[in-house]
């Protein structure tokens, strides 16, 4: 060793090694008395901190370089090398001389104090560390308590001791088992001695608490961390009564697709307990199909971590109910560790949606569609319905909106100025037996019905007359012209012309007909001036007329005349004696006018009188086209009036024809 | 330019106002040179760099300084050490592991580093760079630029850089020597209480109250006590490192250059006569020729703070130099020097020294 300055100094500096802050500094310090202080050109010193080897180096390129050297150093002898192995570590100095006995004893006073130093720092170390521990199990909100493999308690903290009111003295060294406050004792002595990790319950005064164990490496001891999950259990609980109180169908399932949760919902879907759920998979419990789907949707969910919606009809109890749902991925980083999946039964959502768009559809309809009880009160109805309603003052009952023979199951029937066709059919809902009406408007159809009717017989009219009744008087005539030229007689000619008059007659009428049963407005007509001048016409000749009776205009047009002269005509015609007479007397009632029309000719036997008005009816020999009466008939239909005819006493014929009375 | 050479190795010295000139010189007399050794008081460039690249075609390291020492004064402008017949490795960078890997090319010899004397722990640095090229090698250098001023850069024929580190190694083992003529002055004193570069307890007590009690220091003469009162640390070498204190603070530290050893005793240290600083130069240069009887060329490194304590009488301290190195030297005025020892190998940075490393064949 080179001559030192001040020797005191040198040594005292040379062991004034102190406890540094890091393991790093120290090793620094130790280095740097080698070198500066001990003139080593090569140092290595090794620390075992806490089971961490800790390595400084000088004239080293590296560890590996530096630990050949040292082994090296340990088979050889050589004097400028000073080797010291201890517990923690090796410390190892070579020097640039030879290191003779003094040298060698300052070498081995630092050395000494280096190995106390590295002790003490490692034993400070694990101190601090174990300082550091027991604050930090001492900080924890669970209680660690460290047993021997007989159960036999070695330690315990704070938190175990505020929790069972026992101090460290009163417990350590008894058995776990000795604990009258732990309940299930058993099950922790299990516990020590699975060594797997399970987990146990514990009740320790009403307080629930789950213990994990671990073995404590290179010992036989175990430590039982147990964590109060009283509140957790609670909080579980008000979480899982808050699950089940949902009607939809909840269950969370693992990777493996065993259900791990389930809510009562669900459970009852199922129709088991939940307990004979959990652990189980889909395919032992659900129908073959509806499982091959649920797999398939979880495998989905699983594959791609993304939430999937899906939508299923089941058949339930023999009942078609619809099943929406989600299922999604519950994430442990960025793996799927489990699945969550709601399900609904949207039967009854379904069954309003159809209802609804049903809804539309009767709205859209032109019927009237009422939905009733069986006593006829209207439970629903579409918007035509609704309104036929409002303007039957919003009847209840749909027989106060039609009107009808409602023990048939078809009729037609009357609401307000409709004619309508009504269907009834029953139904049942939801265990109640319902009516649904359908009521259609048929007024316009009736109407064209009507006028379709009239139209034919018109036409059936005009063919009798066209067919028969001119193709005969062409016949007559024919036959006569045939008689005329076999024997000249001019009485022929005579009956010809009859003939032709006739069938003039019977065209015009024809003609007249047509235009007079048109339809056509309804006005004011004053009767008694329209019979003035028809009987003017007929006056003189032996024929008397005579008129009575009030001014009252009726509900009548021009074609009321031919009423008239019809009956007039046929009063003068059909009287064979000289002295002909016609009366006509009008009289005004409250709401209708009557005109009787009186004759003193042959009368109507009764037999026939039922029959003159029909079409075409000829009656006696004075009978000609058997028109004019149907005429009648027909515009008194058409004013809305009626005509009959009755025997005139003392003799002769009144027809009785009653007008609706016109009222401004 | 003074050259000398016999063998393999030539030495070639020249000094001159422009870098490429005098490298032109110096290539001229010596023919191709394989290492060369640059000190600088000129603010060099990039192109000055390359141009000197290009004239010299070897390795070459080289540094700012205060003044480049030649011929026993102090010459402004740029000085040249070249050598023909070496081999040598050269390394610019802030990481000591990769100097020393790339330095490691050379098997055995000498690590010549020039340092920022900003650098950071400059002592831990020196043990990385031991700890790759080991106890073959002898260690020398300084730390360039002007105390107080900030400024410096260090340059090889891989660039320039004001912050890096620039070394060398070259195939010649040097004898290096240092000195620095103080004395105790009060102590031993146990640092109770540091941090890095900073001591702020002193066997308890106010590092700079305790420092001003064993000195004849107060606050308003700091500046110029610092420089003669530096404290001292015991060095195997049988020497004291020097550690210069640069500022004190108000709660009573002080910093000093670089880091304080841990767990240290330390002494301040006192200069009695200029004579004796003086003569410690010579005592260096003398140890470093002893131990190398064939030397052809020598480095100096002389710290800054000598000029500036010694004022008028640091031209003596030149000339007394010049007078024992008698072979071709180039020198600098360092800020902070690098030494390792037959007796202390690892490297050691040191204060107000002078250094002497001579090299031979």
């Amino acid at each position: 060793m080179p001559k030192l300055i001040d020797d005191s100094t040198m040594l005292y500096e040379i062991l004034n090694v102190k406890i540094h802050n890091t393991v790093d500094e120290f090793g620094e310090e130790v280095i740097d008395k080698c070198s500066r202080l001990l003139g080593a050109r090569r140092v290595y010193l090794r620390i075992e901190m806490n089971g961490e080897h800790k390595y400084f180096l000088l004239g080293f390129r590296d560890r590996i370089e530096a630990e050949g050297v040292v082994e090296e150093a340990k088979s050889t002898s050589r004097g400028n090398i000073f080797l010291h192995e201890f517990g923690r570590g090796i410390f190892y100095v070579e020097t640039t001389y030879r290191i003779d006995c003094s040298d060698r004893r300052v070498i081995s006073s630092f050395a000494s104090r280096v190995e106390e130093v590295a002790e003490r720092f490692a034993a400070e170390k694990s101190r601090l560390e174990f300082e550091r521990l027991k604050v930090l199990v001492n900080s924890i909100p669970d209680a660690v308590v460290v047993v021997d493999s007989l159960g036999k308690i070695v330690d315990v903290n704070d938190r175990f001791s505020k929790i069972t009111g026992l101090s460290p003295s009163e417990v350590i060294g008894r058995s776990i088992k000795d604990l009258s406050c732990l309940e299930s004792v058993e099950d922790i002595e299990k516990l020590v001695k699975s060594k797997n990790g399970a987990r146990v319950k514990v009740r320790i005064y009403g307080s629930t608490f789950e213990i994990n164990s671990a073995p404590v490496l290179e010992t036989d001891k175990f430590v039982l961390v147990m964590r109060d999950i009283t509140d957790l259990e609670i909080m579980n609980r008000r979480l899982q009564t808050l699950v089940d109180c949902l009607r939809s169908y909840i269950f969370m399932k693992d990777k493996n697709l065993k259900y791990i949760l389930v809510n009562k919902s669900f459970a009852n879907f199922l129709r088991r307990r939940k307990e004979e759920i959990i652990g189980r998979k889909g395919e032992d419990l659900l129908p073959p199909e509806l499982a091959k789907v649920c797999k398939e949707s979880d495998l989905k969910v699983l594959k791609s971590g993304r939430e999937q919606g899906f939508e299923v009809e089941l058949n339930v109890n023999g009942e078609v109910r619809f099943f929406e749902g989600y299922k999604v991925p519950v994430l442990s980083g960025m793996e799927v560790n489990s699945i969550v999946g709601v399900i609904r039964d949207v039967t009854e959502r379904k069954k309003v949606e159809e209802l609804r768009r049903f809804r539309t559809l009767l709205d859209y309809s032109t019927d009237a569609i009422f939905i009733t009880d069986e006593d006829g009160r209207i439970v629903d109805m579409n918007e035509i319905a609704r309104m036929w309603t409002e303007k039957a003052g919003n009847a209840e009952n749909v027989k106060d909106v039609i009107s009808g023979n409602w023990d048939k199951e078809v009729f037609e029937g009357y609401s307000e100025d409709r004619i309508v066709l009504v269907s009834v059919r029953s139904a049942k809902f939801a265990g109640k037996n319902y009516r649904i009406v359908t009521a259609r408007d048929i007024t316009e159809l009736k109407r064209s019905q009507e006028k379709i009717r009239k139209m034919n017989k018109q036409l059936r009219f005009l063919n009798r007359i066209l067919r028969h009744d001119i193709a005969n008087n062409l016949t007559s005539i024919i036959g006569f012209l045939e008689m005329y030229k076999e024997n000249g007689d001019r009485k022929y000619f005579d009956r010809i012309e009859k003939i032709i008059d006739n069938c003039v007659d019977l065209i015009q009428k024809v003609r007249n007909y047509e235009t007079m049963i048109a339809e056509g407005s309804l006005s004011a007509v004053n009767v008694r001036k329209v019979l003035k001048k028809v009987l003017e016409n007929i006056r003189g000749d032996g024929v008397e007329v005579e008129l009575s009776g009030d001014e009252c205009e009726v509900v009548a047009d021009e074609f009321v005349t031919s009423v008239f002269e019809n009956i007039v005509n046929n009063a003068i015609q059909h009287n064979t004696k000289s002295k002909k007479k016609v009366s006509v007397e009008v009289r005004c009632c409250d709401d209708y006018v009557e005109v009787r029309i009186k004759d003193n000719g042959p009368g109507i036997p009764d037999s026939v009188k039922e029959r003159i008005f029909e079409e075409g009816f000829i009656y006696g020999l004075t009978g000609r086209t058997g028109i004019g009466l149907y005429i009648v008939k027909s515009l008194m239909e058409k004013y809305g009036g009626t005509v009959k005819v009755e025997d005139n006493e003392p003799e002769g014929s009144v027809f009785v024809l009653k007008f609706r009375r016109y009222c401004k | 330019m003074i050259s000398c050479g016999s063998g393999l190795m030539k030495v070639g010295v020249c000094t001159g106002r422009n870098a490429p000139d005098v490298a032109s010189e110096v290539v001229e007399e010596l023919g191709d040179a394989s290492f060369a050794i640059f000190f600088t008081t000129e603010v060099l460039s990039e192109e000055d760099i390359e141009e000197v690249r290009e004239v010299i075609r070897c390795p070459f390291i080289g540094c700012y300084t205060e003044g480049v020492i030649h011929d026993g004064k102090i010459v402004e402008g740029t000085g040249v050490l070249a050598l023909k017949g070496v081999k040598a490795a050269t390394e610019l960078s802030n990481s000591p592991t990769r100097i020393g890997e790339k330095l490691g090319r050379v098997k055995e010899g000498t690590a010549i580093l020039f340092l920022n004397w900003m650098t950071r722990k400059i002592s831990s640095f020196l043990r990385s760079v031991y700890n790759q090229l080991g106890f073959n090698f002898s260690y020398t250098g300084g730390c360039s630029g002007i105390l107080g001023g900030g400024f410096t850069f260090q340059f090889s024929e891989r660039g320039m850089s004001e912050n890096m580190t620039c070394a060398a190694s070259l195939n010649v083992r040097m004898s290096v020597a240092f000195d620095h003529g103080w004395e105790v002055l009060c102590g031993p004193y146990i640092i109770t209480k540091y941090k890095d570069d900073r001591i702020y307890e002193l066997d308890g007590k106010c590092a700079f109250e305790v420092y001003c009690k064993a000195t004849r220091c107060q606050k308003e003469n700091f500046e110029e006590c610092r420089k003669e009162y530096p404290f001292g640390f015991l060095c195997a070498c049988g020497k004291y490192m020097l550690r210069a204190p640069l500022e004190y603070f108000k709660d009573g530290s002080m910093r000093l250059m670089s880091e304080v050893p841990y767990s240290s005793v330390t002494l301040i240290m006192g200069c009695k006569e200029e004579e004796d600083v003086i003569n410690a130069a010579e005592n260096a240069a003398r140890s470093a020729l002893m131990q190398h009887r064939k030397g052809k060329f020598a480095l100096v490194f002389d710290c800054v703070s000598r000029k500036e304590l010694l004022g008028s009488r640091f031209s003596e301290e030149l000339e007394r130099l010049n007078e024992v190195i008698e072979i071709p030297y180039l020198g600098m005025l360092s800020v902070g020097e690098i030494v390792s020892s037959q007796k202390v190998c690892t490297p050691s940075f040191h204060n107000k020294s002078v250094v002497v490393a001579v090299g031979g064949e």
